[in-house]
């Protein structure tokens, strides 16, 4: 049995050292200490958090994560996210070139449950309040642990369970997070959150995390999502709309659900209108339109190709939603329209 | 200049490409249509993701996991521009191919 080891000390290929708290996976240790190790989804499916452990032992929490192909397996590498230092341990770990201060330190914080809004059948409003302020980038998102879920056994420990939620709101001194969560039938997490999370109810919120942030600069922006894919657009949104130069700045968004009734885009977009130069909102659903018929059956990625937006290959693009759709939408711009793959931001999830 | 050997043209026809642990190094061999045997980084220097599980059309590689795309016979980025990879030195003789581990460093770059 191993000795109950409450911090491990982590070292790089590069020769950093930093502290891995106990229950903290080495990715998050890594991220709490400002080490930009390379991640995307936090959560096993990316891939883009592999590392080679050079010493020391690591226990894994889901031994098959997707985001490790078959030749990296092969190859011994593991994921940062999967990954709880059992002790001391060295690692050849991937980090980002340039300082960022801009990104927050991710911190875990206690959080309740201020209120809750219906937006659609099944896409729900969720504020949480913690006792210090709301520390992120429009576009980012935090990990959401709630009552109710039975931590994973991971070798001869519990680990807590948490999923991916972007915030919608802007940051803030009050401590207010909001997100759009759509349930997930068959979850852990989100049917609670949909379903019974009520005033007062304690959560977890662990972050911020992601890239697929609000970036500095003159450029027009294009939001592109579905489904779930709301929130961090709608961030996105109120961010621009809350600089200073919003007056000059032109926003498109599009936004895709299955049905009509999936479709709550509106109101945000009317929301930051009056701020902006200008904001069009283009819609579609995927499967059959209702009986107004008034919004286009196409899947997201079509609605881009058929619509003209102006200076395009210009933008600022932030894509958010279903996997399938999202590498869809990528593809479009970045190989058949030439957009700079460096100019669409996007944490791909599975 | 050490040059190691890696593999064979029995083993790497044209238009194919593979990745090898020379040294200590990761290293992408893909041999291009036409002939030309360029050595180059095996991860891409944009994230943590395998190249030789991307898609080679012509000399043109692209990434599968943000479509980041490079030149192979520049080693230069073609989307972003800015992008670059490494070329380490290659030697064929006859039917096989070294390439030399120390003779360039992966690049990583900023999105």
């Amino acid at each position: 049995m191993r000795g109950a080891t409450t911090r491990a000390a982590v070292t790089t290929a590069d020769g950093i050292t930093f502290t891995c708290p106990e229950g903290d996976t080495l990715l998050r240790a890594a991220l709490r200490a400002g080490i930009h190790a390379t991640y995307e989804c936090n959560s096993g499916g990316c891939g883009s958090c592999k590392f080679s452990l050079d010493g020391g032992h690591v226990d894994t929490v889901d031994e098959d994560a997707p985001g490790l192909t078959a030749r990296d397996r092969r190859k011994g590498k593991r994921l940062a996210c999967q990954s709880l230092p059992a002790g001391d341990c060295a690692v050849a770990l991937a980090v980002e070139p340039g300082a960022h201060p801009e990104r927050p330190r991710p911190r875990r914080h206690r959080a309740v449950v201020a209120g809750v809004r219906e937006l659609t059948h099944d896409i729900r409003e969720l504020t949480l309040r913690t006792a210090g302020p709301a520390v992120f980038l429009p576009g980012q998102f935090a990990m959401l642990d709630v009552p109710g879920v039975p931590p994973a056994r991971v070798a001869d420990r519990s680990h807590r369970v948490d999923r991916a939620y972007s915030m919608s709101n802007l940051p803030n001194g009050e401590g207010r997070w909001q997100f759009h969560v759509k349930r997930v039938p068959g979850g852990s997490v989100s049917p609670w959150l949909v379903d019974e999370a009520a005033a007062g109810d304690p959560v977890r919120i662990d972050g911020p995390f992601g890239h697929a942030y609000l970036r500095p600069g003159d450029r027009d922006v294009v939001c592109i999502a579905g489904g779930s894919g709301l929130g961090p657009m709608v961030s996105i949104a109120r961010g621009l709309a809350a600089r200073p130069d919003a007056g000059s700045r032109r926003f498109d968004f599009f936004y895709g659900g299955r049905r009509e009734h999936d479709l709550c885009a509106r109101e945000f977009v009317d929301e930051v209108a009056p701020n902006l130069k200008d904001a069009v909102l283009v819609e579609a659903v995927s499967e059959e339109p209702g009986e107004l018929g008034t919004i286009p059956r196409r899947l997201v990625h079509e609605l881009v190709a058929d619509t003209e937006v102006a200076g395009l290959a210009e933008r600022q693009i932030y894509v958010a939603g279903p996997p399938a759709m999202a590498d869809a939408v990528v593809r479009l711009l970045v190989l058949d329209r030439q957009v700079r793959a460096d100019h669409v931001h996007f944490d791909r999830f599975f | 200049m050490v040059f190691e050997h890696v593999t064979t043209f029995d083993e790497l026809w044209e238009g194919d490409m593979d990745s090898f642990q020379v040294a200590e190094q990761e290293i992408l061999v893909v041999h291009l249509e036409g002939g030309e045997v360029v050595a180059t980084q095996a991860i891409c220097p944009h994230q943590q993701f395998e190249l030789v599980e991307g898609e080679l059309k012509g000399t043109s590689l692209t990434c599968r996991a943000h479509l980041w795309q490079f030149d192979l016979t520049t080693c230069k980025g073609i989307n972003p521009g800015h992008a670059e990879l490494a070329r380490f030195p290659v030697r064929v003789d006859g039917d096989d191919i070294y390439v030399d581990p120390a003779g360039d460093v992966p690049r990583f770059a900023h999105s």
